[in-house]
């Protein structure tokens, strides 16, 4: 069944046109008509009135006002499987009867109706009809132009708008459900919730000791002091943050990839557990920086820490388009992290450049962590091509040579498996922070 | 039409609303009955203009903004001139019913997605205004039966009537819908 209005489809220019069932009552009618007069066939006349009868009406009330549409998105931002409203209205459509909206659906989203349509009769005071928009994946997209078709009495005649340009909408990846007990590598910053080993201006009780000059008054422990007739005050541990570095490989995108409802890409599981991970550090005052390789566009995301900064990481995570720069020679800028920073790589592993960048800060003496985010199944067996599945199985055959290659020369590789996933590698570079390194400077 | 045009029409036959499948299946009847109406008032069928007229409802159907439906009403009416003798016969009400009902329900099946649902206000319009038009359809037969009751072989000067009235509607109907 073709859509209404097809015709209308091309047009440079918005107007009330006549469409092809005028035409047909038109000359459908005035041909049986001649024909039975000039036959004498006033029967021939009967069955041409239903089609005068309606060519005149649709005439008579030919449709005067120039329709003005107006669309508005709810949101210009959403987070996965969240949904937004896109409204059309219409007014001053005088002599219009029936207003149908159609809003072209983009790639993972939804719409309700599903058909993408919706009809309603005009009113004199407009009308506005909703769609209602679910993204199922991260990424930035445009939605719309939505296409209003007015038509007037009998669908005689019919104005179509030109339809007005495509709106942004920027879909937030939703973060992975994800939760770290282990405590803090190097926590060096002033301003976190992490418990530094140095005494200092803080919340975390460390002992009650004699009063020091410099001590504030408020930090006086009365009881203590009222028995012994000595001053004593409570000292504290200071609260420190860390830095977190993460750094996001978007050479490839493996894996199909059916948004938050389906099955994960590879940079699906990248995008989602970056953001949790974000999400966990930020939440404990932790600064996090970011920076993505392999994705059109600068984006790098400078250290900060709060809410506001959670926000702008996802809309940076939200922009990346796997695979659109492969310039990358694996070297990587040292001098603008922190030697203290504890970096947080994730990625497939398909490419030699993620592990060449692990390598490279390995060596720096950097505490690296290498989240392995290649989705699970991805060799199974191909009904189309039954040489995929042989070829995964050699591509990961030499990953797992690679891995064992860097986990060698200290950089940790755990697969992403939500919460805990880091617990134990965490545990395990806190330990090893206090012990010596050899590091390349 | 190709193989993708053929999948294409068949997605959308398949995603087609309730509503806009009751029009359309109006659609491919109206025309066969208003045939069927003329092979019993002239005692005579043809299997073939019955094929014919099926075939272009059955399209129109599928594809209502074409010409395939002018091209219906011109067989029906050609169909009902060479078979039909008697001009009083009341199968005359049925098939001018069933052509209107087919114009009418062609018109309605291009308001509209396929799939999307027709609001209450608007069934409510179109099946008030249809019975007007019926309504008016049967006057009509009213009309002519009364005035072929005394004179069933014509008269001249109805004929310069019904021409006048022919062309003064036509121009005004040109000056309405073409000149603007």
């Amino acid at each position: 069944m073709t859509h209404s209005g097809s015709d209308a489809i091309g047009e440079t220019t918005s107007a009330w046109r006549p469409t092809l069932a005028h035409l047909r009552a038109m000359a459908g009618g005035a041909l049986l008509a001649l024909v039975a007069v000039l036959g004498r066939r006033p029967d021939l006349l009967v069955m041409a009135t239903p089609l005068l009868a309606i060519a005149i009406w649709t005439t008579w009330s030919r449709p005067t006002g120039e329709p003005v549409v107006g669309e508005r998105l709810g949101h210009n931002s959403v987070r996965e499987g969240e949904a937004t409203s896109w409204h059309v209205d219409v007014s001053s459509a005088d002599g219009g009867e029936d207003i149908v909206a159609e809003l072209a659906v983009p790639s993972f989203s939804t719409i309700e109706p599903a058909s993408g349509a919706l009809c309603a009769a005009n009113q004199p005071d407009g009308v506005r009809l909703s769609f209602t928009v679910r993204s199922t994946r991260w990424g930035r997209r445009t939605l719309g132009p939505s296409r209003v078709m007015v038509t007037g009495a009998w669908a005689g005649f019919r104005w179509t708008s030109l339809g007005q340009p495509a709106k942004p909408i920027t879909t937030l990846p939703m973060p992975a459900v994800f939760d770290a007990k282990a405590p803090a590598v190097q926590p060096v910053g002033l301003v976190g919730l992490t418990r530094s080993t140095r005494p200092g201006d803080g919340s975390e009780f460390a002992s009650v000791r004699p009063f020091q000059s410099g001590d504030r008054l408020r930090r006086i422990h009365w009881p203590r002091s009222l028995r012994t007739g000595t001053l004593y005050v409570t000292s504290t541990w200071s609260d420190q943050d860390s830095h977190v570095v993460l750094f996001i490989d978007a050479f490839s995108d493996v894996g199909p990839t059916e948004g938050i409802d389906g099955r994960s890409s590879s940079m699906d599981v990248t995008v989602r557990a970056a953001a949790a991970i974000a999400e966990h550090h930020l939440h404990r005052g932790d600064r996090v920086s970011m920076q993505v390789v392999g994705s059109r566009g600068v984006l790098r995301v400078p250290p900060a820490t709060g809410r506001s900064h959670l926000r702008r990481v996802l809309d940076v995570l939200a922009g990346i388009e796997p695979a659109t720069d492969p310039r990358d020679g694996g070297r990587v800028n040292v001098g603008a992290l922190a030697a203290d920073a504890l970096v947080v790589m994730l990625s497939p592993l398909i490419s030699p450049m993620a592990l060449q960048r692990a390598y490279t800060l390995a060596m720096r003496g950097m505490a690296v962590i290498v989240v392995d985010t290649l989705p699970l199944g991805i060799s199974e067996h191909d009904d189309d091509d039954p040489f995929v599945s042989l070829a995964w199985r050699i591509r990961l055959l030499e990953r797992s040579r690679e891995m064992r290659r860097i986990q060698q020369v200290g950089v940790a590789v755990v697969p992403w498996r939500g919460p805990g996933s880091l617990d134990q590698v965490l545990r395990d570079l806190h330990r090893r922070s206090g012990a010596p390194r050899l590091a390349r400077r | 039409m190709n193989s993708s045009d053929l999948e294409g029409t068949v997605a959308q036959v398949r995603a087609v609303g309730r509503a806009q499948a009751v029009i359309r299946l109006v659609v491919a009847l109206a025309p066969m009955v208003a045939v069927g109406a003329s092979f019993a008032a002239g005692h005579q069928q043809s299997w073939w203009v019955m094929v014919a007229v099926a075939a272009c409802s059955v399209s129109c159907a599928v594809r209502p903004e074409t010409n395939v439906g002018l091209l219906v009403v011109v067989i029906v009416g050609w169909c009902w001139v060479v078979t039909v003798d008697d001009l009083r016969t009341p199968w005359t009400l049925v098939a001018a019913v069933a052509l209107g009902v087919f114009h009418m329900s062609c018109a309605a099946a291009t308001v509209g997605h396929p799939a999307s649902p027709w609001s209450a206000p608007m069934r409510a319009r179109w099946v008030r205004r249809s019975a007007i038009v019926i309504g008016v359809t049967a006057l009509a037969w009213l009309a002519e039966l009364g005035l072929t009751a005394d004179r069933p072989g014509g008269n001249a000067a109805l004929l310069l009537i019904a021409l006048l009235s022919l062309t003064v509607v036509t121009l005004i109907l040109r000056a309405r819908a073409v000149g603007r």
